[in-house]
């Protein structure tokens, strides 16, 4: 019946995680991006369960629908893009295993995350590969005899402590840890340690096959982020040009400063929207949910990259430097815009409209 | 509450409803319309019944008022109105701007009017033939900014006398009657503001002038003079008393109707970028299937992708804007903001369109220069973008103390 409004369960773990982002997540985002996440902070995530959010009751998960995901994934990248990425726990690959693993493949894989050691352990999707990409139908890792052979990367968090890999045939869990090569000067996205896997008779375990849902699945869990720091910066913009003052007036009452804050607020409502209704579909397991997951994703990282753009333009020279966590936002959301395959999930859409009819 | 992004089967039902009249009656006459600069009376006729039976969807027959307070079941008067809005667009905004009703003088008369104006005028639409109502605020130095309109309404007795020019009245020329904004004294400002209905046929009521356009050359749009026009006091919208009780009663009129009107012109414009993105995309699928290296089709796909983007999230905004003002949320910023991303993404898409299909977007064989044409007051009427964001800034800056 077309209704835009979140449940009370919804609004109260919005809160919640808000909360959490605004205390625990912003005092820490330099520090996270110049030394890692500090240890406190991964046992407060932990013990809040935000990397639990998606995964089923049994394994001390909250069964999450993912429009709720969705939310809150955008409170944490509201509170930092490198943290909510970084505190994921298990991550993409818990994930991939609470949609596609059965019950014995989840307890084996995940049990270990609720353990004393859970708080710092982390779990890794590896899809896209080297010169490839995040195009699916060309990647070329392969699995013969219960083992992967190929490459995979940028992976992030890499290394992991438990990796489900993506070829074009299949969804595995990896049974022994694959050769990582870091790769930490980046862009952004600093908190969460990134690197090459090279899979040399790595030997894994099929959990499914459904490539296509799993990947709308992230791409909507990944969308959900971008939004989250497209707000960041849209709020951050909003309230520093409230009160930056220039020819005696503060700049927001100059349009050309005004309306391009408002076209952030816009562009990051219109993404949110788009997020939530490829979550929804996926939840009612709707046949377009593919497509929109796809457009929801190319749409909201172009959106966080705008907002990051734009974000650095209004604070001037401010947005430049480290005072400000402007700049930083920037780079993190134009590296997820990267890395998640936004551009693939672009091209991906467009060939399900070709395609159509 | 709950999230929940599908149409009920009422709402497909009337989206259904709304795209087979658009397929069938509206699109085969929009060229005709548009080189007429005006509807074909057979069409209109049609439209009306259509009206009738749809009640709701801007007939007279309305069954929910959408601005009366404490209905029962949810409302959903302003959902259907952007979902419908759009297909009668997709069929032709210019056709559809031209459907028989109130128009946009309903709303002021549903918001404020008294029960007797409500009788009074709104039943004039029971009747059979087609018949229009209008809503007149621009004028020649002064669109966008309200506050400043020089049209002035003097007390005399139990009469006021109007004089003035009002500019791009919608159906000015077809409307039996008109919401006329004026002021008493422009030193009031907003306090000064009073609306009144005119009705056809009143002396120093000059109806008949025609403005000839760039695009929804379909739909009449008028100069409206009014000289030594004398209305009688019970023609005040809301009566006497609501103007002594709250000062900028009439501005308060006028905008409130935005916040109804502008998830409903977003999604008319999506309905006409809709019509040339389907079209241009099925005609690119026949051009380029044959003969045409792959790699080509690669940076079409993605334009396509783009273009499908900036509607689905566009039509979103607008939905959302008509959600809130269906459950009662205040929703003067969201309507703004649907309406300015809306307009733009919208003039985009059609642009978008004539650029893909190349000479053939250019020639009336094909209706995309027409959609084109049609597109761009969209980012201007109902308040321009400049004005819809500065609706929106003025709010996001609020809580910082700070009046952009």
């Amino acid at each position: 019946m077309l209704s835009f409004g979140l449940s009370q369960e919804e609004q109260d773990l919005k809160n919640v995680v808000h909360d959490f982002a605004a205390e625990q997540l912003r005092p820490v985002l330099r520090e996270a991006e110049a030394t890692g996440v500090p240890e406190s902070l991964r046992r407060a995530a932990f013990d809040m369960g935000i990397g639990r959010m998606g995964l089923p009751e049994s394994l001390e998960g909250s069964g999450l629908s993912l429009v709720a995901q969705a939310v809150v994934q955008e409170e944490l990248a509201w509170g930092d893009l490198a943290l909510a990425q970084a505190l994921m726990g298990p991550g993409l690959a818990g994930t991939a295993l609470a949609y596609l693993g059965t019950p014995e493949q989840q307890e084996r894989y995940l049990r270990p995350f609720l353990g004393s050691d859970g708080w710092k352990m982390t779990g890794a999707l590896a899809a896209s590969e080297p010169n490839l990409g995040w195009e699916k139908e060309a990647w070329q890792t392969s699995f013969t005899d219960g083992a992967l052979n190929g490459s995979k990367g940028l992976v992030w968090p890499a290394p992991a402590d438990l990796y489900v890999a993506v070829t074009k045939d299949g969804v595995y869990a990896l049974n022994e840890s694959p050769q990582v090569d870091p790769s930490n000067i980046r862009l952004g996205l600093l908190a969460v340690p990134a690197g090459w896997l090279t899979l040399n008779n790595t030997p894994a375990e099929l959990i499914g096959q459904d490539i296509a849902g799993l990947l709308a699945r992230v791409r909507v869990i990944l969308a959900a982020q971008a939004v989250g720091a497209a707000r960041a910066l849209t709020e951050y913009a909003t309230e520093y040009t409230a009160n930056r003052t220039a020819f005696g007036h503060v700049i927001a009452q100059f349009e050309a400063v005004s309306f391009a804050v408002v076209d952030m607020l816009a562009n990051t409502e219109a993404a949110r929207l788009m997020v939530w209704r490829a979550a929804w579909a996926l939840d009612q397991g709707k046949e377009d949910a593919p497509k929109l997951a796809a457009a929801a994703l190319a749409q909201a990282s172009e959106t966080a990259v705008f907002c990051g753009n734009w974000g650095v333009q209004m604070l001037g020279g401010h947005g430049f430097v480290f005072d400000h966590p402007v700049e930083k936002w920037f780079r993190d959301s134009r590296t997820l815009a990267t890395n998640s395959g936004a551009a693939s999930a672009a091209t991906e859409q467009g060939d399900l409209i070709w395609e159509a009819k | 509450m709950a999230i929940d992004l599908e149409l009920s089967d009422f709402q497909n039902m009337a989206r259904e409803f709304a795209h087979s009249f658009a397929a069938e009656k509206i699109r085969p006459r929009a060229q005709e319309a548009d080189r007429l600069e005006r509807v074909p009376d057979d069409l209109l006729l049609e439209m009306k019944q259509l009206s009738d039976m749809m009640g709701g969807m801007g007939g007279g027959g309305a069954e929910e008022n959408p601005f009366e307070k404490g209905s029962q079941r949810e409302r959903q008067f302003n959902r259907l109105a952007v979902i419908g809005g759009e297909e009668f667009s997709w069929g032709d905004a210019g056709i559809m701007l031209s459907n028989p009703g109130p128009g946009l003088g309903g709303p002021p008369v549903m918001s404020t009017g008294t029960p007797e104006q409500k009788e009074r005028f709104l039943s004039i639409f029971k009747s059979p033939e087609p018949k229009w109502g209008a809503y007149a605020t621009t004028e020649p130095g002064c669109g966008s900014d309200v506050s400043g309109i020089q049209t002035r309404v003097t007390k005399d007795g139990d009469y006021y006398i109007i004089n003035g020019t009002k500019i791009f009245i919608t159906s000015g020329n077809l409307a039996s009657w008109v919401v006329v904004f004026g002021t008493i004294d422009p030193s009031l400002g907003r306090a000064g503001h009073r609306a009144l209905v005119v009705e056809k046929g009143t002396p120093g009521f000059i109806q008949g002038q025609k403005f000839h356009k760039m695009g929804l050359r379909a739909s009449d749009t008028a100069i409206l003079t009014f000289d030594e026009c004398r209305v009688h006091k019970d023609n005040l919208l809301g009566g006497e008393e609501l103007y002594e009780k709250r000062g900028s009663g009439g501005f308060k009129v006028a905008m409130g109707t935005f916040d109804a009107t502008r998830p409903l012109v977003a999604a008319a414009g999506i309905g006409i970028a809709r019509a040339s993105f389907e079209y241009t995309r099925d005609w690119i699928k026949e051009q380029y299937s044959l003969g045409r290296p792959i790699p080509r089709y690669t940076q079409i796909k993605e334009k396509l992708a783009e273009m499908e983007r900036k509607l689905d999230s566009a039509r979103l905004l607008a939905w959302r804007a008509a959600w809130m003002a269906d459950v009662g949320q205040p929703n003067t910023k969201e309507a703004s903001m649907a309406k300015a991303y809306a307009g733009k993404v919208s003039v985009e898409v059609c642009s978008e369109c004539v650029d893909l299909m190349g000479d053939s977007g250019s020639v009336q064989d094909h209706p995309v220069e027409k959609w084109f044409r049609d597109i761009k007051v969209f980012d201007i009427f109902e308040g321009t973008g400049q004005i819809n964001r500065l609706v929106v800034a003025r709010r996001m800056y609020e809580p910082f103390g700070i009046r952009v």
